[in-house]
């Protein structure tokens, strides 16, 4: 399979473990980031897994932060993208077979790598179940923000908070 | 004012612990999901400020409600994120999954939630990206 795989900084060091097991199950990792632990902003990465989603560029996503809130969030709102924030093996198959869900979200400050590590095997491996009623809702949820596709594919999308942020607008 | 809807009579929730919370409504909805754009909308339009959601089909209501303008929801099960939501999200949906969780954990859960306050700072750089993919 080829899976996108995205993190902010908190959490780098158990991405990039996860991005080599990943590959040494012979899986294609797409790593959109970040790369180290300088500060940075979840949104960005979030955008990026589900933007590949949504341009079929990968079969699944990966996004990892601390709670996993923040990033699940920012992936789930691309169009097509079906998402769980999992805390254990029965959230994510419940999801994917409810739901077939395509973008995994785990909070690498809750889980062990244990518990992610067989998450994502699930995650990977468990088919949909398919129903006509489940059909029907996915359907229903692959419309939702369409409308905002082409604004969100922008790469410039989040320059004027970028700028902002630089300029020590969001202090505490 | 908050609101929380619980789909399934199991969870009782004692008049002690409604009290706790003075600005929670408690509401029984059997089928939150043909609400959940409702409950949504009533969130931007501050009707709401934080709602929590009890219930089974957690995955659906998480993935209908996360696309709906202004919301940020935490589909969690621990307290440590219920708070930490609040303080770097400023999540104003929490939905917490009946199939995985009994009712003393999800009374401390919700606890956390509703007593923490959202930190701001450096989070609303964030928070505001995050407003900026659904308008």
């Amino acid at each position: 399979m080829k899976i996108a795989i995205g993190c902010d900084h908190i959490v780098t060091d158990i991405k990039d473990y996860f991005v080599t097991y990943l590959k040494n199950k012979g899986h294609e990792v797409v790593d959109m980031g970040t790369y180290d632990f300088i500060r940075t902003h979840y949104p960005i990465y979030g955008l990026k897994v589900g933007l590949q989603i949504y341009n079929k560029n990968v079969d699944k996503g990966i996004v990892i932060c601390g709670t996993g809130v923040g990033i699940i969030n920012s992936a789930a709102k691309v169009p097509t993208v079906r998402a769980i924030l999992a805390r254990n093996i029965f959230d994510v198959k419940k999801a994917r077979e409810n739901l077939d869900i395509n973008v995994l979200g785990v909070g690498g400050r809750i889980v062990g790598k244990g518990v992610i590590e067989e998450m994502i095997d699930v995650f990977l491996n468990t088919d949909y179940i398919e129903t006509d009623e489940k059909n029907k809702l996915i359907s229903t949820i692959d419309k939702y923000n369409l409308e905002n596709i082409e604004k969100i594919s922008n790469s410039n999308i989040f320059d004027d908070y970028i700028i902002k942020w630089e300029k020590g607008y969001y202090s505490d | 004012m908050d609101l929380m809807v619980v789909e399934n009579d199991f969870y009782l929730f004692d008049d002690e612990f409604i009290r706790k919370y003075k600005n929670l409504k408690l509401e029984k909805n059997s089928n939150v999901l043909e609400e959940i754009i409702t409950i949504c909308n009533k969130i931007y339009e501050k009707e709401y400020k934080k709602v929590i959601i009890l219930t089974n089909k957690n995955v659906e209501i998480f993935n209908i409600s996360v696309k709906q303008k202004g919301i940020v929801v935490a589909n969690i099960s621990d307290e440590h994120s219920a708070h930490m939501t609040i303080e770097h999200n400023n999540t104003n949906l929490l939905i917490l999954d009946t199939d995985v969780l009994g009712i003393k954990i999800i009374k401390s859960i919700i606890n956390n939630f509703l007593s923490s306050e959202y930190s701001g700072g450096r989070h609303n750089i964030r928070v505001d990206m995050l407003s900026e993919l659904i308008k």
